[in-house]
């Protein structure tokens, strides 16, 4: 009498099991290629996602990035700023690009700059803390190149760090052979921001990856020869 | 001979009790932050605080439009100054002791004292064991920040290392609300020695 | 009366029956304790990062690639004249100290050590306090000839050091000088002032 219900209980087990082993692995593989190539095509299908272009922005329009507020307004040449020791060598001026920078975070942010090598090309490194600004096309260099320094203009210092929510009025100064630049070139600038990757699990402070460029701008660049004291 | 049902429940229930337990355990367990958190060490205006390696006294705080500094520097900003009169040491070790933590807090927003006066603030220089340096801590904020009803909690915090983990953080409150807003203020250049 | 004797003979029987294995774990338990902490303290020893090497006032220890010992040292207070003079904060003193070099030999590359001065002070109830022979103190007038360690001489020399220190240093608490040789860390020489 208990042969039998046990008996029925097997048959099915095994009917299933006999059923999944005699399932062609093709199948079950072309099943799960189609199940996930449905959910793909929920989620907007196999083609590359877009990348947003840069906004291209005109002089004196505030462009709002993910950390600071940037309002480029003029870029001019000068030949030294002597009393902030910026000076440049022989045969070469400095490019200046004014801007008004807002830092829109809760925490201070230092700008800093890159140093340049003994043959004054800047040091290959990672720039992370210095690219906020970047020019192109100029001297031949197609690579974008950060700032040599960046000054405060209404007092000429040059340890830059930008309170949260305090507009500054700074100064970004790039070296550049005379030869190169004259009253009247254009220029293309860069505005860049950097990209928080996580907190940082042993170091103090966010780890963050390589800038992108968020907006461009052109720029005619004005002449104050050897300039009145900024 | 096999547990009786009543045993099956018991030891269920005992099972899930240790569970609950692990669980409350784990997630109450200190995370990065705590373990790494600075030992905050409470001041008060006018009173000397003491941390690891750094002892301070601050002595008065003000708001102004324009700052003159000692060396001749002459500040404006597009906010306000907050000026900060304080006189800092160092307790057991001058290797590379600097006040490199000072930030005003109001909120959830931090200030850093402002490096653009150069020698003229404290921030900048270097502090020696044992003999106090006493001078001026700028900080800019923003006009709106400084009558706000967040400022009336502000708090000031002075530490050796800019980064201030794990070691000693002095914290200060202070009443940015109740100050009135001054037109220009001088400040003298910072100076060794008691006062 | 069995049971009488029995029991006056049970304890001392024990002992007798187990002297052995008493005997033994009377060894052996102190000597597994004295190996395992000499062994913790052994490598505690072993890897401190700095290991003082002493003098005693007036001693000339051997250091490095050569010979130390403390010339004079001065104390310059903060009130009097030459205080005055040399623009010393208010409550702090100068300790200006001459430490005599005899280098006996040289560093691999050829040339003498090269050295950093820092002031010690201990024996206070409080946390022993440090001080570096350059702080950002400057103070006016000539400095001392010679304030560290040269690289190329070989003859005997001395240089100064000078300390900027609290009106309170020294006082109720000993000095000495410690004098770091990079490569010969973790040793450093720790002269006593007096």
């Amino acid at each position: 009498m208990t042969e039998i219900p046990l008996k029925k209980h097997s048959v099915s087990r095994e009917t299933t099991r006999q059923l999944f082993d005699r399932l062609p692995t093709t199948w079950l593989v072309t099943a799960v290629a189609a199940v996930l190539l449905g959910v793909s095509a929920v989620f907007g299908g196999l083609d590359e996602a877009p990348v947003e272009a840069a906004a291209v922005i005109e002089a004196g329009d505030t462009h709002a990035g993910s950390e600071l507020t940037l309002t480029v307004d003029q870029a001019l040449l000068i030949d030294a700023f002597p009393e902030q020791l910026v000076i440049p060598q022989k045969g070469n001026r400095l490019l200046v690009v004014r801007a008004v920078v807002e830092n829109t975070t809760n925490e201070p942010r230092r700008l800093s700059t890159v140093p340049l090598t003994s043959s004054g090309a800047p040091r290959p490194q990672r720039t992370v803390q210095a690219d906020v600004l970047r020019i192109v096309g100029v001297s031949g260099q197609r690579a974008a190149t950060p700032p040599t320094s960046i000054l405060v203009i209404d007092d000429g210092s040059d340890k830059v760090v930008v309170q949260p929510h305090v507009p500054v009025e700074l100064a970004f100064v790039w070296e550049v052979p005379q030869d190169d630049v004259k009253k009247g070139d254009t220029i293309n600038v860069q505005l860049l921001d950097r990209v928080l990757i996580s907190e940082g699990e042993l170091t103090y402070g966010g780890l963050y990856g390589d800038p992108v460029v968020t907006a461009s701008l052109e720029l005619v660049l004005g002449d104050v020869g050897a300039g009145v004291s900024e | 001979m096999s547990p009786s049902r009543w045993q099956y429940l018991v030891n269920g229930t005992a099972l899930v009790a240790i569970l609950s337990v692990a669980a409350v355990v784990m997630h109450s367990a200190p995370d990065r932050d705590l373990q790494q958190s600075p030992i905050r060490v409470a001041a008060t205006l006018g009173e000397p605080a003491s941390g690891r390696n750094i002892h301070a006294t601050v002595h008065s705080v003000a708001v102004a439009e324009t700052v003159t500094a000692g060396n001749g520097w002459a500040g404006t900003t597009a906010g306000l100054w907050v000026v900060v009169d304080l006189s800092v040491e160092a307790v057991v070790d001058d290797v590379g002791a600097a006040l490199g933590t000072a930030v005003l807090r109001v909120g959830d927003t931090s200030y850093s004292a402002s490096t653009r006066p150069g020698d003229a603030t404290v921030a900048a220089v270097g502090l020696t064991t044992g003999i106090a340096l006493t001078g001026p801590l700028m900080f800019e904020l923003p006009t709106d920040v400084v009558s706000s009803d967040a400022a009336a909690t502000a708090s000031l915090e002075l530490a050796t290392n800019s980064d201030p983990r794990v070691d000693s953080l002095l914290v200060v409150p202070v009443d940015l609300a109740a100050l009135e807003v001054r037109e220009n203020i001088d400040v003298d250049f910072p100076e060794w020695g008691v006062r | 009366m069995g049971s009488a004797v029995k029991g006056a003979v049970e304890p001392a029987g024990w002992l007798k029956r187990n002297r052995r294995a008493l005997l033994a774990v009377l060894v052996l338990l102190p000597a597994t304790l004295g190996i395992m902490f000499a062994n913790q303290w052994l490598g505690y020893f072993e890897e401190w990062p700095s290991r003082p090497v002493p003098a005693a006032a007036g001693e000339t220890i051997e250091y490095g690639n050569a010979r130390w010992s403390i010339e004079t040292s001065d104390r310059v207070l903060g009130d009097s004249a030459a205080g005055r003079e040399r623009n010393l904060p208010a409550g702090s003193d100068l300790l200006v100290v001459t430490v005599a070099v005899d280098p006996t030999g040289t560093g691999p590359d050829g040339k003498t050590d090269l050295c950093s001065a820092r002031l010690e002070e201990s024996g206070r109830q409080e946390a022993t306090r440090t001080w570096s022979n350059t702080g950002p103190i400057s103070l006016d007038g000539p400095g001392p000839e010679r304030t560290s360690c040269s690289s190329t001489l070989t003859t005997p020399y001395t240089f100064d050091a000078q300390f900027v220190v609290p009106a309170d240093a020294g006082k109720a608490s000993s000095l000495s000088v410690s004098i770091v040789v990079v490569e010969a860390l973790p040793d450093y020489a720790s002269l006593a002032l007096d």
